[in-house]
């Protein structure tokens, strides 16, 4: 069966491999920003260059109007590595310091800056993807069933066609993020409470280093570590306040050092002194190491930007058309603190369901891989209905933000395929705008095509038929899903078809993207809707749980 | 438990499968459009300008007043392919006010100044795209063939089909590199797919001239479009004459199970069915000829460049490769150099050598009806014409490893044990040898998770549960496994800068490596056809 465990990662990469051969982000500086050269591939570049080059003290200083570093530590580790490896693979040229902004154009080069997306996602995601399906795999299979439908489980989810575009097409590195997330996931969720804090937490904080964005799953684990810190444990004689308070500790230590040890160096240096500042008179207020520090969170966190950015497909920038216009009904300064106290609400059922299901975890009487399994696909679901909180009511949402959201839900196949095949496809279609000025629409209808194919074609499995609910079921809601589905899908199809055929009038210009705004809208509340509901029921069980015993 | 023991979930795949498969692989075709693309893009561009822009008389006398080598030299059919292309309502349509395709895209231009628009790439990659079509279909038509229970399934496919419509080589060649093997594949292809279904059992009087009309028809018509496959000429003449000409159409009864398959039955011409072969192949022959009649010594100048030497640039792994890598040792020891090889000995040889493929194949499975042996012929007279052909190109070995695959995608064949691995190994080996032909590092990748892919999918195919004892299977694929990874390391991983002066040292062993292990691989076959013929 070796044969065809490479047949799925060949065929997962050789896709990527393609995607990469299209336009980046702002290549050519085709719609670049006004202020800098290009997109994020340019930004990526530029870091390497600036890492491999600038002591460390420098990195959080360098230039900050051309493309400043504004991602965690982890991030810039691995761009400085990345810059060793390019200058010695393709050349000093590539990264040579200040010289090499707008390097461009060389097949050669691009190809390697593509190769750093796709190895690190076969290190980090492709691994984290297999081994996660197949504990979940575990918990469902049937003694008819073959390995092939696993692989196929396997293959699907790393044709995920958002993904492919915006790594592999666009240009980020949101695989090693979200890969680093599922490993904790995959840590976290372990019976063996220090295994897991240990090793999850160590992976939380590292996917945290490398994109602030997954903080979007905190609140969850959290929420779920804290369940596990006060889990119920009959059998154990020591007092449950003791067994929070050394599980507490143990994860917090654990965190601490992690963080620590990516940090420190942002610590203790500040930049040279014949560095020239952006910010004049920053240089007295880079004493204290706490003032550095916070240089830095704020590079990473730039909150003075605003609640809104372009047209997401999030509430604030549906709410913000013309009839509602929620931007000039709330006052600027109270804008924050909605956008807080909405995605309070939106995340607390996920937060809720996982602490219960945390709780009662270790009190199960079954096998350990059953156990795990029945976590993890709890804590998928909590991630994805998290994360679509932030994603829809959170402030300086970004269009790719929604792949936080994805990534977890893509792992749910056997949970509910058609939410699953329906994210997919969603997550694209949201990012359909942002892709249009990266001009990789023919990807976009290629990788969208592929993955439609894999998913009709290679799924003739009967597991898979049982799960894809019929309307004879009288399963009332299962089929009023479906019915959704198909009619969200149809109306995709028309807004594309609409964009294509009706000149934008001239009073609206933007009336594709905030069409497309409000649409996503919807679907993604509507997802947000569906994880709820399956939370309900898992949170429901876990609280019946300790009666029975 | 592999997918192959799956039974096919329907017995024929729909038509909604075959069509979503055929879009999805166009799409990462689509995808590959911003590739690499080599001089042979070039070479049909000025190709689609010759036929657009000039006379049919001129056709292979333009050379752009001197300004281009990319000169039209393959036969006719092949420039009325691209008549088609150039003149055609849609092509109008796309060129119409320089909308939607430049006009400058289908000019005489000079080598100098060729560089094609964005537009023009695109037109030219989708016509490749869509003649794969051609390429599908035969392969679909040869792939079933077969008795039914003979086929080996992959999901609802015959293996062998998903195995040839997928293959990377022809994915390197065509959609990146950019030629139209496909295309010719697919007449080949669907020419070997009628000369077998007449040998069901099942067929009948009709078939039996359709069927090999069609054959010969298709095989005549390739060779009007590439003369690169002149060297099957004789498999087919030998296969035609024993299998149709000299043999009666089949009884309107299938002969009972227990009577041997013409046991003394005396060998009789039947004039009827040699003079109707005679006048359709004739006739598709001669028919593309007709307007050149008059220049035929220009026409056979640009056809066949016997002053091109001996090798390509790269060597291809076949025997000359061998022959000059002896030569430049020799040389490098200031021992005594080899004769030159002048192309009538080539000829010479691979006559020669094609001899037992005449008779233990083509000849026999005629005789005996055997698809087995006639798949084998066409292989073996394709392989001999890669190992000992004049200037032979490296992708030459496609013309064996892909009929290769029909012969060993069976069930329940345990003669053809030997054959699955002696395929798997000359895919391997095939493939390697082409890798050079893409050669700029930004494909590396892509060559690289596509012969995995592929490599992966003939294995599970062709080895997984294959009848033969774990040793010798090892004995048999360690040392291909070696001889792999140290090539590919030495070809794509080591930097070719570190190789300083030496660095002709990757090329040199790809084509020297792949050039000893096929040519085991030649000897293996020829032996096992010899031996099935005597056994």
């Amino acid at each position: 069966m070796v044969s065809l465990h490479v047949l799925v990662v060949s065929l997962a990469l050789f896709v990527r491999i393609l995607v990469g051969y299209q336009h980046h982000s702002g290549e050519d500086n085709y719609h670049g920003s006004k202020r800098a050269y290009g997109g994020d591939y340019e930004a990526q570049r530029h870091w390497m260059e600036l890492t491999w080059h600038l002591p460390i003290g420098d990195w959080y200083w360098y230039d900050l109007q051309y493309w400043g570093l504004d991602y965690p530590p982890l991030t810039a580790y691995v761009s400085y590595v990345c810059g060793a490896l390019s200058e010695w693979l393709v050349g000093p040229g590539t990264v040579a310091l200040f010289k090499s902004r707008r390097y461009e154009g060389d097949p050669t080069h691009k190809a390697f800056m593509r190769a750093t997306v796709w190895v690190l996602d076969a290190l980090i995601y492709f691994p984290a993807v297999f081994f996660i399906l197949k504990v979940l795999w575990q918990l469902k299979r049937q003694e008819s069933s073959s390995t092939n439908e696993f692989l196929i489980a396997v293959l699907v989810a790393l044709l995920q066609p958002s993904i492919i575009l915006i790594d592999h097409g666009h240009f980020q590195y949101n695989t090693v993020a979200l890969g680093l997330s599922l490993w904790s996931l995959f840590f976290i969720a372990h019976p063996s409470f220090f295994l897991s804090c240990i090793y999850g937490s160590v992976f939380f904080s590292l996917a945290l280093n490398f994109k602030q964005m997954t903080l979007y799953y905190a609140p969850v684990i959290f929420a779920y570590l804290l369940g596990r810190c006060l889990a119920f444990n009959n059998g154990s004689k020591i007092p449950l306040w003791q067994q929070g308070l050394e599980r507490f500790a143990a994860l917090g230590g654990t965190v601490i050092i992690t963080f620590v040890q990516l940090w420190w160096p942002f610590l203790l240096y500040g930049p040279r002194d014949n560095l020239s500042l952006v910010e004049d008179g920053s240089r007295n207020a880079l004493r204290t190491m706490l003032q550095r520090g916070t240089h830095v969170l704020r590079r990473i966190f730039p909150l003075e930007r605003g609640l809104f950015e372009g047209k997401v497909s999030n509430l604030w920038c549906a709410l913000d058309t013309k009839p509602i216009n929620i931007r000039d009904r709330i006052p600027a300064d109270v804008q924050p603190l909605a956008a807080l106290a909405a995605t309070f609400l939106l995340m607390m059922p996920s937060c809720i369901a996982l602490f219960l299901i945390g709780r009662a975890s270790e009190q199960r009487k079954e096998a350990a891989t059953r156990q795990h399994a029945a976590d993890l696909k709890s804590l998928l679901w909590g991630c994805t209905s998290c994360a679509f909180a932030f994603f829809l009511a959170s402030f300086q949402v970004h269009e790719k933000s929604i792949l936080l959201a994805l990534a977890p839900a893509s792992l749910l196949v056997w949970e509910d395929v058609v939410f699953c095949d329906w994210m997919a496809v969603v997550a694209t279609w949201t990012m359909w705008p942002l892709l249009v000025v990266d001009r990789l629409q023919l990807p976009y209808v290629c990788t969208l095509i592929i993955f439609a194919t894999a998913i009709t074609q290679l799924r003739t499995t009967p597991l898979l038929q049982t799960i894809t609910m019929k309307p004879t079921d009288g399963d009332w809601v299962a089929w009023c899903w479906k019915i959704l589905c198909q009619l969200s899908l149809a109306a995709m199809l028309v807004l594309h078809a609409l964009e294509m055929v009706v000149p934008v009038p001239s009073h609206l210009p933007d009336l594709f993207p905030v069409l497309w705004s409000i649409g996503g809208c919807a679907l993604c509340c509507l997802a947000w809707l569906r994880t709820v509901g399956s939370l309900l029921t898992e949170g429901r069980s876990a609280l019946q749980k300790p009666k029975n015993d | 438990m592999p997918s192959t023991s799956i039974p096919a979930l329907k017995d024929t795949p729909s038509w909604v499968s075959m069509t979503a498969l055929f879009v999805a692989f166009s799409c990462c075709k689509i995808l590959l459009m911003p590739s690499y693309r080599s001089t042979d893009f070039d070479v049909h561009r000025n190709w689609l300008a010759i036929t657009r822009h000039l006379p049919i008389k001129e056709w292979y006398y333009d050379d752009v007043n001197g300004t281009t080598v990319h000169t039209l030299d393959y036969p006719p059919s092949f420039a009325y392919w691209e008549y088609l292309l150039s003149n055609n309502p849609v092509t109008q349509y796309l060129i119409h006010d320089d909308a939607l395709l430049d006009e400058r895209c289908l000019q005489l231009l000079p080598d100098s100044d060729n560089t094609p628009s964005e537009a023009c790439v695109i037109f030219h990659r989708s016509t490749v795209i869509l003649s794969d079509i051609m390429l599908w279909w035969g392969a679909w038509v040869m792939a079933t063939s077969s008795s039914p229970s003979q086929i080996l399934f992959l999901g609802q496919f015959p293996a062998s089909f998903l195995l040839t419509v997928f293959h990377p080589g022809l994915l390197w060649l065509d959609h990146v590199h950019f030629q139209y093997n496909g295309m010719l594949f697919g007449i080949f292809l669907a020419s070997l797919g009628y000369l077998m279904k007449v040998n069901n059992s099942s067929s009948t009087e009709r078939e039996f001239h359709v069927h090999h009309w069609k054959a010969a028809v298709l095989f005549a018509l390739l060779l009007t479009m590439k003369h690169l496959f002149l060297t099957l000429g004789p498999f087919y003449f030998v296969y035609l004459l024993r299998r149709y000409c000299l043999e009666p159409p089949p009884p309107k009864q299938p002969p009972s199970q227990n009577s041997p398959l013409n046991s003394a039955k005396p060998i009789q011409l039947y004039p009827l069915h040699l003079i109707t072969l005679s006048m359709y192949t004739g006739t598709t022959l001669l028919v593309p000829f007709l307007p050149f009649l008059r220049q035929m010594p220009q026409l056979l100048t640009r056809l066949f460049p016997f002053g091109r030497g001996l090798v390509h640039d790269y060597w291809a792994a076949n025997v000359w490769a061998l022959y000059s890598f002896v030569d430049k040792v020799l040389g490098l020891a200031h021992g005594p150099s080899l004769p030159d090889v002048p192309a009538s000995v080539c000829a010479l040889l691979l006559l020669l050598s094609l001899l037992p493929g005449l008779y233990f194949g083509a000849w026999k499975a005629a005789e005996e009806h055997d698809n087995k042996k006639l798949v084998t012929a066409a292989v073996y007279s394709a392989l001999c014409s890669f190992m000992l052909g004049f200037h032979v190109h490296e992708k030459a070995i496609l013309n064996a490893i892909i009929p290769l695959l029909f012969l060993v995608c069976n069930k329940n064949d345990n003669n053809t044990t030997s054959l699955r691995v002696l395929c798997f190994q000359m895919t391997a080996l095939g493939l390697l040898g082409i890798f050079p032909l893409l050669f700029r590092p930004a494909e590396m990748a892509l060559k690289l998770f596509s012969y995995a892919a592929y490599m992966a999918l003939c294995y599970h195919v062709l080895i997984e549960r294959i009848n033969m004892s774990r040793q010798r299977l090892m004995m048999e694929l360690l040392p291909l496994v070696a001889v792999v990874m140290v090539l590919v390391a030495l070809l794509e991983f080591v930097p070719i800068r570190l190789y300083g002066k030496l660095e002709f040292l990757p090329l040199l062993c790809t084509s020297v490596g792949c050039a000893v292990g096929l040519i085991l691989c030649w000897i293996r076959l020829l032996l096992w056809m010899v031996g099935m013929t005597a056994g």
